[in-house]
């Protein structure tokens, strides 16, 4: 974390008031709950969108409920001496942040990958499709992508490709093809499209790779 | 400890997300009053009016914890409550003990039907024994 990020978000923090909630959440004052979410919310937030910047607002929100809520289910697994209130809700929220960002990705990549078993529809042979929904290979295969690629142009397709992007200019952009006529691009851009996503569906859902 | 001031619309979003999230958790007021409101057929607009409080002490309402009926300190828990969300204390105590009191009676109806069907059981079987 970036010293500057951290002191801004640190002093925006009553710390006094929140070890003041915690204190009162222990003892069981029933409004200490409510109170912490309207007092720590934005500050959480704040935070994560600075670090989180590709996530979505939805994200981030659901992130900051998730974080407050297991603290004030397990409210004695937070230490005082060891770090600030804020720090922890911070860190237990960026846990599950990755937790949905990580979701989301492998969301996107199944889609893509679907739309490789639509292109290379075989009349009926699914087995393509089945290899696909197993989360545990395709998180291996995410990690593998970014070690497997080598050519740069192949890495920006799939990252445009894992982040939802549709359009055609961009990825004319990726490839260094943006000066063809528009037509071209789309040929041209759909032609390396599917060659990425064979690429993918060989790589993302074989666990041998993990072997080689 | 925390004064009560007006929330800025991505507060309000963002407590209203909170709310619904606790909605299925009896520990938090938001299962007790959603409760009310399937009971007693009312609306928001309705709640906040029996509660005597604004929408904005109902979204710190869902997010407080349920005081236990049981609990020596009820009512001080409750007064609380009230004093932070703006409601009414008599209100936010009928309504809890009739949730509470319609719970209890789901339950033992449910649990009446329970035996009632493992009486028809125990009723059939050594007559379907008879049968065979």
């Amino acid at each position: 974390v970036p010293e500057k990020t951290k002191n801004t978000s640190v002093r925006r923090v009553d710390s006094a008031l929140l070890s003041k909630l915690h204190e009162s959440l222990r003892a069981g004052d029933p409004t200490a709950t409510a109170r912490l979410f309207e007092v720590i919310h934005r500050p959480i937030r704040r935070t994560l969108r600075r670090l989180h910047s590709q996530a979505s607002e939805d994200q981030i929100n659901d992130a900051t409920v998730d974080a407050v809520l297991s603290y004030i289910k397990r409210p004695e697994q937070y230490r005082p001496d060891k770090q600030s209130l804020f720090s922890y809700l911070v860190m237990s929220a960026r846990g599950d942040l990755r937790n949905l960002l990580a979701r989301e990705r492998r969301r996107r990549l199944k889609e893509i990958l679907r739309d490789d078993v639509e292109l290379l529809d075989d009349g009926g042979n699914n087995d393509l499709e089945t290899n696909f929904i197993e989360p545990a290979d395709i998180e291996r295969s995410l990690v593998n992508l970014e070690r497997l690629l080598n050519d740069p142009k192949d890495r920006a397709m799939v990252r445009l490709m894992a982040a939802g992007e549709r359009s055609t200019i961009r990825f004319a952009e990726a490839l260094g093809i943006a000066h063809l006529s528009v037509d071209e691009q789309r040929k041209l851009v759909k032609r390396e499209k599917d060659r990425v996503k064979k690429w993918i569906e060989r790589h993302a859902t074989d666990p041998r790779d993990d072997e080689q | 400890m925390q004064r009560i001031r007006a929330m800025t619309s991505s507060s309000l979003t963002f407590l209203e997300r909170a709310g619904q999230r606790v909605l299925g958790d009896p520990a938090f007021l938001a299962f007790w009053l959603s409760q009310y409101q399937h009971t007693a057929r009312i609306d928001e607009q309705g709640l906040c009016g029996t509660l005597g409080c604004g929408p904005e002490g109902l979204l710190r309402l869902r997010l407080c914890l349920a005081p236990t009926g049981t609990a020596r300190n009820f009512i001080e828990q409750v007064e609380k409550i009230a004093e932070y969300t703006g409601c009414q204390v008599d209100a936010l105590v009928r309504i809890i003990r009739l949730v509470d009191s319609v719970t209890a009676l789901k339950r033992e109806a449910d649990d009446s039907r329970t035996l009632l069907k493992a009486a028809r059981q125990r009723y059939k079987e050594p007559k379907s024994g008879a049968e065979e």
